[in-house]
């Protein structure tokens, strides 16, 4: 019954399967949305979008076909990706099918399954993660929201902050404690299903974002009541259910769309303000230009390891870190070739030039915040190159 | 980099090479080196070139195994890493490069020395810094003789012959100068690794006809190609000479106790070599993408990358030796430390054939070209 009836792409060459989703691409993708990196699509625009995705069976790569997904590997996928971005295709967090959706098929049960992949495929439910608590960022280990057991339920008390689309999503999936008394902070945490943000007990206060947008939220649970059937995988095994969470799909959080987007950006700015023969201006953006040029060798390299399977852990938290500091560091560039017009609202006043700069600055600050923090990615890496430091 | 994997003939070729420097090789040779006359040990040339890694450019005409570049890149890799000096990178890999393209028989006679290591062969094309003109000589041959200067060559030596640029006829040519012929005056000086840098001046020195390789556009190509696959090279070496004095610090810093702790235990260090790794992985991917293009034939674009991977090979190789400098604390500074070695190595291979600065706006000046060719 979930299994997908369009036709199965993964069998076609790479080639093949780029010029057919291109092709649908171009004749399908509504222009008004094509502005990559500051346009994002929100609730109805992103059921919409999903919705298209999955009439023309090009929704939920990843997803086995049994499932409702296409069934694709890493590499159709990562072509999947670079048609998207040379449409100029605006970013969309689509938490259900990517994070929800690919746990649900590999812990989930067949009542979960029947009941939660169906709404994502087709666009109609969207979902919210809520992991980060006011005092439990980085150390997402130190989290405090509770559930406890009540006969055939469990209460939810606490909150979930820097929610992100929590104003726009119908359900949500949180790490709560189930066990205080757990020896080890990562032991004693589940992962639970809230099947309504608007059930009795649920309060989701949006915040507005340094770009204006409010687009994430403090969630709080105050005796929030769900089943026991609402635990993904096992009680108190929340934390390893989260650790799998994104699998190969880590590697698409260090892609270098947004700084290969925000450079073609930066190449038209240099341009309109006649700066593309200036020595100085120069020089900062042949930088930017090599620091693109060497991250996309790397994003391609690491695709292919992991295409082969020996990309590691410290291997994903490279590209994630180098990705996010790349994009942030193109978007510095821009600014500071912008000079007066960088902190312009809108766009700057140049003739013929329409590209929210400041909102490009701006959005790509919380890149190396979100996903695990640069310091928590160097933390890794380093763990990696010397073991880990000595307890104190 | 344990996700990197090297085909079998890499790894046969890697594990040929590193047999023989673990059973040949120490930074105690380094030093001695550095006090030879050239900077390297013809002997250990002449070993080099019975395991074959003198002539693994050099085509199976020339007397040479033919494999292709990117087979003969490992043996790049344990160059740097284990700072051997004999001229690797110069030799087996720039002037080889113009031998396969000449291919004739005074070509198979030049590269027959080379091959069974009795002779270095080098090529002399720089007359100024950085690589801007590089393809434009200002040495001439009229009337068989060849005058003018060159600058930077590198593997000068007793057993040192000459492939020279210059204009013939209009055209760019490369002609071979044996080493000892009359006229020609070599002036080296010693760089930081005990290597050296020559400035020849020829002054009429006699051009056999038969001695004109390579004339016009297959010149241009030849030279091209040469500085190509030198600089993919260089760039390999400087890696592995990182990826070494990363390693040799890493070990330092476990074991240097200060404040009762590692101080690889401190976060701000740990940190910093974070970020050097990051470079190191960089450099890594930028030239093994540019060698990629270049084996595709995609001989414009491979321009823009192979300079985008000489500039950060060039600035990651500097920043990983100085901080290793500074993560070794006073030994470090002294004469005694190998890391020295690893810093002073990388002084001289940084700027060769072109630095970072010089490099990344070269990079973007030739993608900015192939756009406006592009029509775009």
């Amino acid at each position: 019954m979930l299994e997908n009836n369009h036709e199965d792409m993964s069998i076609l060459s790479d080639d093949a399967f780029r010029m057919k989703f291109r092709d649908w691409l171009e004749t399908t993708y509504p222009d008004e949305w094509k502005n990559p990196v500051v346009f994002r699509l929100h609730g109805a625009e992103e059921t919409r979008w999903l919705r298209m995705l999955c009439d023309g069976g090009f929704r939920c790569p990843s997803w086995p076909r049994e499932y409702g997904g296409m069934g694709l590997g890493l590499r159709k996928q990562l072509i999947y990706h670079e048609e998207l971005e040379r449409i100029g295709a605006a970013r969309n967090v689509d938490t259900g099918a990517t994070l929800l959706g690919a746990t649900i098929i590999r812990h989930g049960t067949d009542a979960q399954k029947q009941k939660y992949l169906p709404e994502v495929l087709n666009g109609d439910c969207l979902w919210c993660q809520g992991f980060s608590e006011p005092n439990a960022g980085s150390d997402l280990a130190s989290l405090k929201t509770t559930a406890v057991l009540d006969g055939d339920e469990y209460v939810i008390n606490g909150t979930k902050i820097w929610t992100t689309m929590a104003p726009f999503s119908h359900k949500i999936f949180l790490l709560a404690r189930t066990d205080m008394n757990a020896p080890r902070p990562q032991q004693g945490i589940s992962m639970l299903i809230v099947d309504d943000m608007k059930q009795e007990g649920m309060t989701v206060s949006s915040i507005t974002n340094l770009n204006g947008e409010a687009e994430f939220a403090q969630v709080f649970f105050d005796d929030v009541r769900i089943p026991v059937t609402n635990v993904i995988y096992e009680v108190n095994k929340g934390w390893d259910v989260a650790k799998a969470m994104l699998g190969d799909e880590r590697i698409f959080i260090g892609s270098p769309t947004l700084a290969n987007q925000t450079f073609a950006v930066l190449e038209e700015l240099i341009s309109k303000m006649g700066k593309d023969t200036d020595t100085i201006f120069k020089a900062e953006v042949a930088k930017a230009f090599c620091d693109l040029n060497d991250l996309r060798a790397l994003f391609a390299q690491v695709c292919d390891a992991a295409i082969r399977g020996v990309a590691d852990g410290k291997t994903y938290s490279t590209i994630k870190m180098q990705a996010s500091e790349t994009f942030k560091r193109i978007s510095d560039t821009l600014i500071n070739v912008a000079q007066e017009y960088g902190p312009s609202v809108g766009h700057p006043d140049l003739d013929g030039f329409e590209k929210d700069i400041l909102a490009f600055f701006l959005i790509a600050r919380p890149s190396t915040i979100y996903g695990g923090a640069s310091e928590i990615q160097k933390t890794i890496i380093a763990r990696d190159i010397f073991g880990p430091p000595a307890k104190r | 980099m344990v996700w990197r994997h090297d085909n079998e003939m890499q790894r046969m070729l890697r594990d040929s090479i590193e047999a023989h420097v673990s059973a040949n090789h120490s930074t105690d040779r380094v030093r001695e080196c550095r006090e030879m006359r050239a900077g390297f040990d013809p002997q250990e040339w002449r070993a080099m070139a019975d395991l074959g890694w003198t002539g693994v450019l050099l085509s199976e005409e020339n007397g040479g195994t033919g494999l292709p570049l990117s087979e003969a890149l490992p043996l790049a890799e344990v160059v740097g890493r284990n700072l051997i000096p004999e001229p690797f990178v110069a030799s087996a890999i720039m002037a080889a490069t113009v031998l396969n393209a000449a291919d004739n028989k005074v070509s198979q006679v030049i590269a027959e020395p080379l091959a069974d290591g009795s002779r270095v062969i080098t090529l002399a094309f720089q007359e100024q810094t950085g690589m801007k003109g590089a393809t434009v000589p200002s040495v001439t041959c009229k009337n068989g003789k060849l005058v003018g200067n060159k600058l930077f060559v590198p593997a000068w030596s007793d057993i040192t012959d000459l492939l020279v640029t210059c204009i013939l006829d209009g055209d760019l040519a490369i002609v071979f100068i044996p080493g000892n012929a009359e006229g020609l005056a070599a002036s080296p000086a010693k760089m930081s690794d005990g290597s050296l840098m020559t400035t020849l001046e020829f002054s009429g020195v006699a051009v056999e006809p038969e001695n004109i390789l390579l004339q016009g556009q297959p010149a241009l190509d030849a030279l091209n190609l040469a500085i190509a696959n030198g600089t993919l090279a260089l760039c390999a070496q400087m890696e592995g000479l990182a990826t070494a004095a990363f390693e040799i610090t890493v070990d330092y810093m476990k074991s240097r106790v200060q404040f009762n702790q590692p101080i690889s235990d401190f976060q701000a260090n740990r940190f910093t070599m974070v970020d050097l790794n990051g470079e190191i992985e960089l450099g890594g991917a930028s030239w093994r993408q540019a060698l990629l293009n270049l084996d595709e034939n995609r001989f414009e674009a491979a321009r823009v990358s192979i300079s985008a991977a000489k500039a950060r090979c060039s600035e990651m190789v500097l920043a990983v030796t100085k901080a290793s400098i500074q993560y070794h604390g006073g030994i470090g500074f002294t004469e005694e430390a190998d890391i020295g070695l690893y810093l002073k190595a990388a002084l001289r291979l940084s700027p060769w054939l072109g630095g970072a600065v010089y490099h990344r706006m070269a990079a973007y000046d030739m993608y900015r070209e192939g756009q406006v060719d592009a029509g775009k």
